[in-house]
């Protein structure tokens, strides 16, 4: 039996594949801790998951993690005011700040130009896939085992503070984000579910974060520049 | 006609939505933003109405004339139209 805390929930998780146990091991917790769910998936929950978007198939080891995912994540909505969002989670001095963007726009890089600037102050929560929680009204963003290829995350828990949409621009500069648009941007990019009653709860949650967390476009290059501008206009800050 | 089932519509951030839910999300997977009178109608043709009933309930809520109000109804139907969203 092995179990894991992952957002601050315990997790009996028992995977048949070493890939996710290799990914997940910063996650483990001894068994002292009593699981609040068991998310352990079954054969045929891993066979739904093994046809990617793109048309290619994917192997059962990863197939596996990605279930684990969708599973936790039921879990998140229904109980924990918490979902998995497509973002590359950062820390400087403990203020959390989510780039998000499509896929392929350059989120990653530009928070290593952030890891570059901040050096020691800088903290990946994680890189692609952290989980967002609503606790007491605040918004917090956790570090998890899906952190895409570069395995860049840590087991933390951060308060947001803005989010920033990337967009790829030859001039550096930054804007506010319209609500609307960040609607727009939290209904792609986040593990949503069908049902009804997790739609409403999901939509009432996102609601509420981006009402209290500040929202930004970051129009730039992959130069050092971008992340000089950036950090000033998102931290008030010179590096 | 009326709407669809399937779909919900909720407030987020001060912008008012439409989503689909359940087996709907495999036909429409983005969203549909509304503002008041959208809203309004919407919330009508969610129950089944006539295009001339819609005007009617536009003229008796909002301070518009017919004309405008025709209009609008038309508008509303043409983007939900569009995006197949009327039965």
């Amino acid at each position: 039996m092995a179990k894991y805390k992952i957002a601050d929930v315990v997790f009996e998780i028992n995977a048949h594949h070493d890939f996710f146990i290799e990914m997940a091991k910063k996650y483990i917790c001894d068994n002292s801790f009593s699981a609040e769910f068991n998310a352990t998936v079954t054969e045929e929950e891993i066979k739904r998951e093994k046809n990617a978007p793109n048309g290619k198939v994917y192997t059962d080891a990863f197939a596996e993690s990605l279930a684990v995912y969708r599973k936790i994540s039921s879990y998140l909505i229904d109980f924990k005011d918490g979902f998995l969002f497509h973002a590359s989670a950062v820390s400087v001095d403990n203020r959390g700040v989510l780039f998000t963007a499509h896929s392929g726009t350059g989120k990653s890089t530009h928070a290593r130009l952030w890891q570059e600037l901040l050096g020691d102050r800088f903290l990946y929560v994680n890189d692609d896939k952290p989980v967002i929680r609503e606790i007491n009204g605040e918004f917090f963003v956790y570090g998890t085992p899906w952190s895409g290829k570069h395995k860049l995350d840590n087991d933390i828990k951060v308060k947001i503070e803005a989010v920033a949409k990337i967009q790829r621009s030859e001039k550096n500069f930054v804007n506010l984000l319209d609500k609307k648009e960040a609607i727009a941007l939290f209904m792609e990019q986040s593990l949503r579910f069908p049902e009804k009653d997790r739609t409403v709860k999901y939509l009432q949650i996102i609601s509420r974060f981006l009402n209290s967390v500040n929202t930004f476009v970051i129009n730039c290059n992959t130069y050092i520049e971008a992340g000089k501008i950036a950090v000033k206009q998102i931290l008030g800050e010179t590096v | 006609m009326k709407i669809k089932d399937g779909f919900v519509l909720q407030e987020v951030a001060g912008t008012h939505i439409a989503v689909a839910v359940g087996k709907r999300v495999k036909e429409f997977n983005g969203l549909i933003k509304l503002n008041d009178t959208c809203v309004f109608l919407w919330k009508i043709l969610e129950k089944g109405s006539t295009e001339e009933e819609l005007v009617t309930a536009l003229l008796n809520e909002y301070d518009v004339d017919r004309e405008r109000a025709k209009n609008d109804v038309k508008t509303f139907l043409k983007k939900l139209k569009e995006k197949n969203l009327i039965e």
